[in-house]
């Protein structure tokens, strides 16, 4: 089973659902109110939870895939949203996804794809000219596109309205960083421009203690010249080449050590 | 280039040039200018002209020894780049090589300028002689103009073969053994380019592609390494759209060449000596500070000596430092 959410997200998640999708005012009424309520109670979260998430049909898990697609792009898990799409289209056999012609402009594939490969593909007089694979990715992403936009022109007011289920960023939430890394975070949130091995410190821990790229990516994206392609490129290497973290000893020689932990290397932090 | 007087004989020289000189500039009112002087290319930037003859005054008047301008295009050229308002942008790809490579650097740019032309159906592309080292290519046609960054940085990695994967040009891998795909079913150049590399590295000119262990991996690399091209392409030029590059026709300060645009049926014959200088009808008295062999005239100029010299030679002589003015 897909979903294992607990039930603050289900419900975020929901309302987004409805918001976008079903368009369903009655039900988004209700939980605008009770999301303005500060005195609701766990109990009343979860029976409201429960209720709407009930209210989908169990014939539509689509729908509720749907609604993960969502929550994906909203905590900038673009990639994982793309899964689930893909899934969603095989499962659907594209029934509900855009219909596109098997030859694009140039400029208008650039724009529809997330990532964009023109090496391999058929390229023509300024237009590219998909087969049958490749058209299904770029329906998938025209759709994961059309979702994402207004997830990102309403992210502000989403992420206000579900302030208290969605995970807050990174840097704030967790306290449990060993004293190092947390160092380079904050140095990062004031602002700071850290240098290439504050940054590359950063990347292999944050690599090998699986967090996921695109949440990587959130925390760079905070530096004053930031670079997501460039950024994204560097973390898929340590990904791909299992960078090892580094020892404290070595961070010591970096000058990077900031506390005496007692541990032999950063992953060892028990924060 | 130091002396005082050496620096008002050049400046006039330039700003008599820039008499005769015709200035033609897409949306002249939409550009950011930058200017240098003797030994600084930029040192003044945002600056804008309403009109050709504005600027054309400008560089008689003023005469900036180097002038660049913006390949975006604003609403207020003018303003601090915050307040620019980005409209658009000319992709451009700057070709910065030493012209000892002029052939190959042809070689490139005509392969180049045929893959931007047939494949993405460009057609209004500008070739740029930079004045001294290398080339502009400038492409002004619409669509390319309002693509984003990423969907920019899109069309270099093609044209630069970066980030390739083998599975990317159509071949397949079952254990050890890579199954490629037939020559005429490339979808496009830079494919084919990386295709016939394998076929040469591996010696393997059918489907089959021959037993590669991981080991070998290596012979895709090199593969790749030698389908790009020679020249080489800065892609952060591509990709910053707050870039200055050498306005067209304008002389550069380090050689006194006019960085002219080529029209892609002349690039063959291009020779800057020949198609890109100024001040061929005058005579400048120059005593040398290092030795200098000047094939187009066929002289070969002695450290100390004094010479009377054609003003191109003069000139470049002068502005790299290699003679002073007598």
């Amino acid at each position: 089973m897909l979903i294992t959410r607990n039930d603050s997200e289900i419900l975020a998640i929901t309302v987004l659902y409805y918001k976008l999708f079903l368009n369903n005012v009655r039900i988004l009424y209700k939980l605008m109110l009770n999301l303005d309520t500060s005195l609701i109670n766990e109990e009343k979260i979860r029976a409201n939870s429960e209720r709407v998430w009930n209210e989908i049909p169990n014939d539509r898990s689509i729908d509720r895939l749907m609604i993960h697609v969502i929550f994906n792009i909203l905590r900038n898990k673009t990639n994982k949203a793309r899964e689930i799409l893909l899934n969603i289209y095989h499962r659907t056999r594209g029934a509900n996804f855009q219909i596109v012609p098997s030859k694009l402009r140039i400029e208008e594939y650039l724009g529809i794809s997330v990532h964009p490969n023109l090496i391999a593909r058929k390229i023509r007089e300024g237009y590219i000219e998909l087969d049958n694979d490749e058209i299904v990715n770029v329906r998938v992403d025209m759709m994961l596109r059309s979702i994402k936009k207004y997830v990102d022109s309403n992210r502000k007011e989403l992420q206000e309205m579900f302030k208290d289920w969605l995970p807050k960023a990174i840097v704030r939430t967790i306290k449990s960083y060993p004293p190092c890394i947390q160092n380079i975070l904050n140095r990062i949130s004031s602002g700071e421009n850290v240098g290439h091995y504050e940054r590359l410190v950063l990347g292999i821990y944050m690599i090998n203690i699986n967090k996921e790229i695109d949440e990587i990516i959130e925390i760079y994206r905070q530096l004053p010249n930031f670079n997501e392609r460039k950024t994204r490129y560097y973390l898929e290497h340590i990904h791909k080449n299992k960078y090892k973290m580094y020892s404290c000893e070595k961070i010591r020689q970096l000058g990077l050590c900031v506390a005496n932990c007692g541990i032999n290397t950063p992953l060892q932090w028990k924060g | 280039m130091e002396g005082i007087r050496d620096r008002a004989v050049i400046r006039n020289l330039f700003s008599e040039a820039y008499r005769n000189i015709d200035i033609n500039i897409d949306e002249i009112e939409k550009r950011e200018f930058g200017i240098g002087d003797f030994g600084k290319k930029i040192v003044y930037r945002h600056l804008a002209f309403r009109s050709e003859s504005q600027l054309k005054n400008f560089l008689i008047e003023r005469t900036p020894i180097y002038i660049s301008y913006s390949i975006s295009y604003y609403q207020h050229p003018d303003r601090p780049m915050d307040q620019k308002e980005y409209i658009r942008a000319d992709f451009a790809i700057d070709i910065d090589e030493s012209l000892d490579r002029l052939n190959i650097i042809k070689q490139d740019i005509f392969e180049l300028y045929d893959i931007l032309k047939s494949e993405f159906g460009l057609q209004r592309i500008v070739i740029n002689y930079s004045g001294n080292r290398g080339f502009h290519i400038h492409v002004r046609d619409r669509w390319i103009q309002e693509l984003s960054r990423d969907a920019r940085a899109a069309i270099i990695d093609y044209l630069i073969l970066r980030d390739v994967k083998i599975e990317d040009i159509g071949i397949i891998r079952k254990d050890n053994l890579l199954m490629g795909p037939r020559y005429e079913n490339m979808k496009n150049r830079m494919q084919a380019r990386l295709l016939r590399s394998i076929r040469e590295i591996t010696g393997n000119d059918r489907v089959y592609l021959g037993d590669w262990s991981d080991v070998d991996m290596q012979k895709f690399a090199l593969a790749l390494e030698r389908s790009r091209f020679r020249i080489s392409m800065d892609s952060n030029v591509t990709l910053d759209q707050t870039k200055l590059l050498r306005m067209e026709n304008s002389i550069h300060g380090d050689t006194g060449f006019i960085a002219k645009i080529i029209d892609i049926n002349k690039l063959h014959d291009f020779d800057p000596w020949y198609d890109a200088v100024l001040f061929e009808d005058r005579e400048i008295r120059v005593r040398m500070i290092e030795d200098y062999i000047c094939k187009k005239y066929g002289v070969e100029l002695k450290r100390d000596h004094s010479y009377r010299l054609k003003g191109d030679l003069g000139v470049f002589l002068l502005l790299s430092n290699r003679a002073k003015l007598i």
